[in-house]
């Protein structure tokens, strides 16, 4: 009986990244599962707002809520699926919505869940993420001697 | 690579510019030419790799020049009140109406319900959408408007992120029809004005708002053409039924009920500056109409002055007021003439060919800096191979503005392209498949345009 956690920062790829799990999880093992909500999209904002284009600021939060919005539509719609594949696989399932600026709570749970393995969906849009709330995990994971599989929207990094 | 190219051009543009100023001027060139050369150099760098603000930057440029006295400081300010710089702002106020309204995404919505339950005739659906009202507002404002549409036809038809191929096309649809929509009139891309504002400041010659679409109208029909073609025939579309799509969207069409009295406002206003613009351009100048336009949807009502400050950006004001500026310095200082004679009369190639490759340089470099910077920064060196060549201004300015309008590949091309992106639905190697089929495709027609059309309307090759 094995513990994992999946940390989800894309909802990109999903598809692999549940091939993924039926490879690896096997019946009574525990996954626990945090999806990292959006907020806010700062280099899109930046970007269009001075970067590229002179966007009003109405106009640049209008795209950015709808970029948050489908963000975390697509995070609960998952978890729900996860649900409905935890139980078809017959493994123990602590799903959670977590928010992004809570890295520190997420790490302190990593370092004394106990885990097997860990398994990470990035992002490599900057503008469907926080690469700086990204990188400042995936940095700290690589100090960590925990073994890890990390993808990035669902192709899994070499 | 492009981000190690961008590390580089800046440092490179900062050393450029203390070499030149502290260097003697070249055979030929004036000291203060020399230091407009500078100040040319310095901006561009910094316009191509975004060290600062776009608009900053332009404000850089303005200060620079009076500073290190290429131009006195009366005469810098006094270039940055130019016609094109107010029709902008008129432009950007009468849009800010149709999105604050909403009178422009009920139009959206209007013409995509109409397309009909197949997943094809969406994407038709989103395409002539996108492009007809790039026609009547900014391109990236149509891209905003159109995004919140397209998600929800994307979550309604339950397409996942990446591996929906029909999500990718939905995506990419909504920003290349208003890539291709916004060069055909001064309204979808304000770049087309800026270009037409250097034009007028180096040889006097100014081009109208109807005589603009009777020049750039082919490119996009063509181009709209062969891209609707392109997904008919090539594109995998992996759904069979949007009809659940579809209803959602008529059910929220007809939720907005009637028009209110602000949209039916904004409609009789709209037509009065449009027809003005098309009709009565010799008698009042276009820039006087929009900004009349800007006052009438304040005046009446149709949006508040605050909710038009939401909308506009001023920094694009800033943009383009320091781009005409700094490009009016390099031929008030003979930069230009100078170019032409150093440079470009020694270059041994053929005019029409030196008109194409500038057509795709341009295209290119708008891939992977702001459309607007692109045509401010190579419009002004075209006008020194203008007058090196005898080539017609007018073919030169529609040439690098076009072209500089149509970036299909990457999100830091234009605002449309990163929107579509933000999306999270396709990646930029999926852009690239198809973008760079229909950037060569676009060179073709602009060959045949250059080099057919725009001479049987009297628009000549030579001067």
């Amino acid at each position: 009986m094995k513990k994992y956690m999946l940390i989800l920062f894309s909802y990109g790829g999903l598809k692999k990244i549940n091939k993924h799990l039926k490879k690896n999880l096997k019946q009574d093992d525990q996954l626990l599962v945090r999806a990292v909500m959006l907020e806010e999209v700062p280099k899109l904002f930046n970007h269009l707002i001075s970067d590229v284009g002179f966007l009003g600021e109405k106009v640049v939060s209008d795209v950015e809520d709808s970029v948050v919005d489908i963000y975390q539509d697509n995070a609960k719609d998952y978890l729900a699926e996860l649900k409905e594949l935890a139980a078809a696989m017959n493994f123990k399932l602590d799903k959670k919505l977590i928010k992004q600026n809570k890295a520190e709570e997420l790490k302190q749970e990593i370092k004394t869940a106990e885990l097997d393995r860990i398994f990470i969906n990035f992002s490599h849009n900057e503008f469907v993420s926080d690469q700086v709330k990204e990188d400042e995990i995936r940095c700290w994971l690589k100090k960590t001697e925990l073994p890890q599989d990390i993808f990035y929207d669902g192709k899994k990094a070499k | 690579m492009l981000k190690y190219l961008k590390e580089i051009s800046k440092y490179a543009g900062l050393i450029f510019f203390i070499i030149l100023l502290i260097m003697p001027p070249f055979a030929g060139l004036n000291p203060a030419g020399q230091r407009a050369l500078a100040v040319f150099v310095l901006v561009l760098s910094f316009w191509v790799t975004h060290v600062l603000p776009l608009s900053v930057t332009s404000l850089l440029g303005i200060a620079l020049l009076p500073l290190l006295n290429v131009m006195s400081l009366e005469y810098t300010f006094s270039l940055f009140g130019s016609k094109a710089i107010f029709f902008i702002l008129g432009a950007l106020i009468l849009a800010s109406g149709l999105y604050q309204t909403g009178l422009g995404s009920r139009l959206a919505f209007k013409i995509i319900s109409f397309s009909g339950s197949s997943p094809l005739k969406l994407l038709y659906g989103i395409l002539f959408t996108a492009a007809f009202l790039s026609l009547i507002m900014p391109e990236h404002a149509v891209a905003a408007l159109l995004f919140p549409i397209v998600l929800e036809i994307a979550v309604s038809l339950d397409l996942k992120p990446l591996e929906s191929n029909y999500g990718k096309l939905l995506f990419l649809t909504m920003a290349w029809g208003t890539v291709i929509g916004g060069i055909t009139t001064y309204l979808g891309g304000a770049r087309n004005l800026l270009a037409v504002g250097l034009l007028e400041k180096h040889y006097g010659i100014t081009i109208g708002f109807f005589e603009w679409i009777k020049y750039s109208w082919p490119l996009p029909f063509l181009l709209l053409i062969v891209f609707a073609v392109i997904i008919t025939k090539f594109a995998d579309i992996d759904i069979s039924d949007t009809s659940s799509s579809l209803k959602k969207l008529k059910a929220k069409s007809e939720a907005r009920g009637n028009l209110s009295g602000a949209e039916k406002r904004l409609i009789v206003i709209l037509g009065l500056v449009v027809f003005s613009w098309l009709f009565l351009s010799n008698l009042i100048n276009i820039a006087i109409t929009a900004l009349l336009g800007g006052v009438l949807i304040v005046a009446f009502k149709v949006v508040s002055w605050k909710e038009v400050e939401e909308y506009v950006n001023w920094g694009v004001i800033l943009m383009y007021g320091g781009a005409i500026v700094v490009a009016s310095s390099l031929v008030e200082t003979g930069v230009t003439d100078w170019m032409a004679a150093r440079f470009f009369s020694q270059l041994e190639l053929a005019p029409f060919l030196f008109i194409f490759l500038l057509a795709i340089f341009t295209s290119i470099l708008t891939e992977g800096v702001s459309n607007i910077a692109s045509v401010a920064v190579i419009l002004p060196l075209a006008f020194s191979a203008a007058e090196a060549y005898s080539l017609n201004p007018i073919l030169l300015t529609l040439s690098v503005a076009l072209s500089g309008g149509l970036a299909f590949l990457l999100p830091m091309g234009t605002p449309p392209n990163a929107i579509a992106f933000s999306s999270g639905y396709y990646q930029i190697k999926d852009a690239l498949k198809w973008g760079l089929l229909l950037k060569v495709i676009g060179w073709l027609i602009y060959i045949l345009v250059a080099r057919f059309y725009w001479p049987l309307i009297g628009l000549e090759t030579f001067i």
